[in-house]
C-alpha cells in the first residue's frame, strides 16, 4: 500500500504530462500538493521536517534555476544579436544533409556541451539553433535531449561519478570501467536514434557508417580517459573527438549541392564568439586551479538539523546543496552572457533598446519552467524527507530478487526523473544500490554502473530539464508532446542498460 | 475566464514563482525560532504557489 502511494505523485505527474498534455508547471503544481497530501497523511510528516525538507528544496531549485536563467541569458544575448540566424544560416554550408546536422549539432556537440557544462545547457543551446536550420520545435528539443543523456555521467567535469564514489565510498577505479562500458555503448546507440528522430529508418540506414564510427570513437576515447582515472573530463574529451571527426564526415555526406550563399566568416566568427567566449571560460575555470579556486572562495552553506518522521523516518543532519556564489555554472554563464553582450555590441549588431528587450525576453521564457521546477524540486525533497523515495526503491528491489540487476538501472532512472538529474540519483540510491546488490550477491560495481547509466539516460526525461528544452524551442506548455516522444528513446536506452547489466553479471558468474 | 488566464499567465507564473521561494527560509528559521503559527502560514504560501499554478494551461 505504501509503495502505491508513493508511487501516485510521480504517477499523475506522468499521466498529467504524457497522458493530459499538461504543461509542466500545471502538472509539478499537481504532484506537489498531492505529495504533500500523502506525505503528511500516510508518512507522518510533520512542520519541522517539512520545514527543513523546503529549505533545502530552495537551495536545490536555485542551484538549478541560476544555471537556466544564465543559460536563456546568454541565448537571448546571442539571438538579440543575430547570432543564432547567423549560426543557423552557415551550419548548410558544412552539410545540406539534415541527418548528418542531427549527429553533428544533436548528438556530438550536445555530449560535447555536457561534458562542459551542465544541466540542460545542451538542450538549451541547441534546441534552437536546429530550430533555425527547419528541424520542427519537436523534433528540435528531442534531438538534443536524446543526444546528450550518454554522456552525463562523465560530463558536468565528473559531479554524478563523483556523487556515486562520495555515496558509496568505493574507488574510481571499481567503478569506471562498467560504468564507462554502458554508456559508451548507450552512446553508440543514441546516434542511432538521433538519426532515426531526424528521419526515420532510411536516415538511419543512410547514416549507419558515421554513426557508428562516431559512437566509437566518442564511447571508445570517453572509456579510455575514464578508466585511466580522468572521469572527470570522460565526456569533455570524447566530445571534442568527435567534433574533429565531424569535419571530413560532414564533408562527405554533404547532402544536396543547394546554393547556399557565401558564407561571411567573419560574420560566423563573431557570432560563434558568444558561445566560443563561454568554453573558454567553463574550461579556465575547471581546469585552471587558481582561478577555480579564487571563485570558489564564497560558498552559500546552510546546516540542517536532524528531522524525522512520526514513523520514525530518520533524516542525519547535514549540509544542504552548497551554492558557490562566484564559480556555479550559473555565474560562469552570467559572465559569459556580459562578455558576448560586450563583443556583440562593439560588432554594432545590437539595435537601440536592446538590453530591456533581452532581459524582457529572458524573463518572459523563464517564469512558467521557474515555478514547475520550484514545485517538482519541492515534491521530489519532499518524498525524499519522508521516506517515499526510500519505499519505492525497496519495493523495486526486494520483490525482483534475481531479475535485481535488470531493475537497477530503472531505479536509478526513476530517481533522475524526480530529481531530474544524475547527480542526485545517485546520491539518493547509490548506498541503496550498493546493499541490495551485496545482500543479494550480485557485483557491486555492476549493479552500480547500471544505477548511474539508468540515471544519466533516463535525466533528460525529467520534466525539470524537458521544461528548459520546450522553453527555447517556443514550446512551452507542450512539453508533455515532448515527453511522449521522449519516453520511447529513453525507455529502449534504460532497456538496453538492464540487458548489459544481466549480461555482465552472468558474464561475472561463469567467470567465477 | 480561460482568455483572462491567457492574458495575465506572465503574472500569474511569476506570483507563484514568488510565493514558492520566498516562504521556505522564514518557514525553517520560524521552525528555529519555534513560532510553528508563523511556519503553517508560510506553508500555506507554498500550498497557494502550487495552486495558483493549475489554473494555468
Amino acid at each position: 500500500m505504501n509503495f502505491i502511494l508513493a508511487l501516485f505523485p510521480i504517477g499523475l505527474i506522468l499521466f498529467l504530462m504524457v497522458g493530459l498534455r499538461w504543461g509542466a508547471a500545471r502538472a509539478g503544481g499537481a504532484g506537489y500538493l498531492t505529495a504533500l497530501v500523502i506525505a503528511t497523511a500516510a508518512f507522518g510528516a510533520n512542520l519541522k521536517l517539512l520545514a527543513v525538507a523546503h529549505a533545502k528544496a530552495l537551495l536545490l531549485s536555485m542551484d538549478v534555476l541560476l544555471i537556466i536563467w544564465a543559460a536563456f541569458l546568454l541565448y537571448r544575448v546571442a539571438d538579440e544579436a543575430g547570432a543564432i540566424r547567423t549560426i543557423g544560416q552557415a551550419l548548410p554550408h558544412l552539410t545540406n544533409d539534415s541527418g548528418m546536422q542531427a549527429l553533428v549539432i544533436g548528438w556530438v556537440f550536445a555530449a560535447f556541451l555536457q561534458g562542459v557544462g551542465g544541466f540542460g545547457v545542451p538542450v538549451a543551446v541547441i534546441a534552437p539553433l536546429l530550430v533555425g536550420l527547419g528541424f520542427s520545435p519537436l523534433t528540435a528539443v528531442v534531438i538534443p535531449s536524446i543526444g546528450h543523456g550518454w554522456s552525463v555521467t562523465f560530463g558536468s567535469l565528473g559531479s554524478s561519478f563523483q556523487a556515486l564514489m562520495a555515496a558509496t565510498n568505493l574507488p574510481g577505479e571499481l567503478l569506471a570501467p562498467p560504468s564507462a562500458l554502458f554508456l559508451g555503448i548507450a552512446g553508440l546507440i543514441t546516434g542511432g536514434f538521433v538519426a532515426h528522430a531526424s528521419g526515420g529508418w532510411l536516415t538511419v540506414r543512410r547514416l549507419l557508417l558515421p554513426v557508428l564510427l562516431l559512437g566509437l570513437v566518442m564511447g571508445g576515447i570517453q572509456y579510455v580517459v575514464a578508466v585511466s582515472g580522468l572521469w572527470n573530463i570522460g565526456s569533455f574529451v570524447g566530445g571534442i573527438a568527435g567534433l574533429l571527426l565531424c569535419f571530413p564526415l560532414a564533408r562527405r555526406y554533404s547532402g544536396e549541392q543547394r546554393d547556399n550563399g557565401d558564407l561571411d566568416g567573419r560574420k560566423l566568427l563573431v557570432a560563434l564568439s558568444g558561445y566560443a567566449i563561454l568554453i573558454v571560460i567553463i574550461l579556465g575555470v575547471q581546469l585552471i586551479p587558481a582561478v577555480n579556486d579564487a571563485l570558489r572562495r564564497v560558498v552559500l552553506r546552510v546546516e540542517f538539523p536532524e528531522v524525522q518522521t512520526s514513523l520514525g523516518y530518520l533524516t542525519p543532519a547535514g549540509a544542504g546543496r552548497q551554492i558557490s556564489v562566484f564559480g556555479h555554472t550559473g555565474s560562469v554563464l552570467l559572465y559569459s552572457s556580459l562578455l558576448a553582450y560586450l563583443v556583440y555590441r562593439r560588432a554594432g549588431w545590437y539595435k537601440p533598446n536592446a538590453v530591456r528587450s533581452i532581459i524582457q525576453g529572458t524573463l518572459r521564457r523563464v517564469m512558467s519552467s521557474s515555478a514547475s521546477i520550484a514545485s517538482m524540486v519541492a515534491m521530489a525533497v519532499v518524498m525524499e524527507h519522508v521516506g517515499m523515495t526510500d519505499t519505492l526503491a525497496k519495493g523495486l528491489a526486494e520483490n525482483m530478487g534475481a531479475l535485481f540487476p535488470f531493475v537497477s538501472p530503472w531505479i536509478g532512472a526513476l530517481g533522475a526523473f524526480m530529481t531530474g538529474s544524475n547527480t542526485n540519483s545517485n546520491v539518493v540510491f547509490g548506498a541503496l544500490q550498493m546493499h541490495t546488490a551485496s545482500l543479494l550477491g550480485f557485483p557491486v560495481a555492476i549493479i552500480l554502473a547500471s544505477q548511474t547509466a539508468g540515471a544519466g539516460l533516463a535525466s533528460v526525461l525529467a520534466p525539470t530539464k524537458v521544461v528548459v528544452g520546450a522553453s527555447t524551442a517556443g514550446m512551452a506548455g507542450k512539453e508533455g508532446d515532448v515527453m511522449r516522444k521522449l519516453i520511447l528513446y529513453t525507455g529502449l536506452l534504460v532497456l538496453i542498460v538492464s540487458i548489459l547489466s544481466i549480461a555482465s553479471v552472468w558474464l561475472k558468474q561463469v567467470s567465477g | 475566464m480561460k482568455d483572462w488566464i491567457r492574458k495575465h499567465e506572465f503574472a500569474i507564473s511569476t506570483l507563484a514563482f514568488l510565493l514558492m521561494i520566498a516562504p521556505p527560509l522564514p518557514m525553517y528559521l520560524a521552525i528555529q525560532a519555534g513560532n510553528e503559527g508563523l511556519a503553517y502560514a508560510l506553508l500555506a504560501l507554498i500550498i497557494l504557489g502550487n495552486l495558483l499554478v493549475l489554473g494555468m494551461r
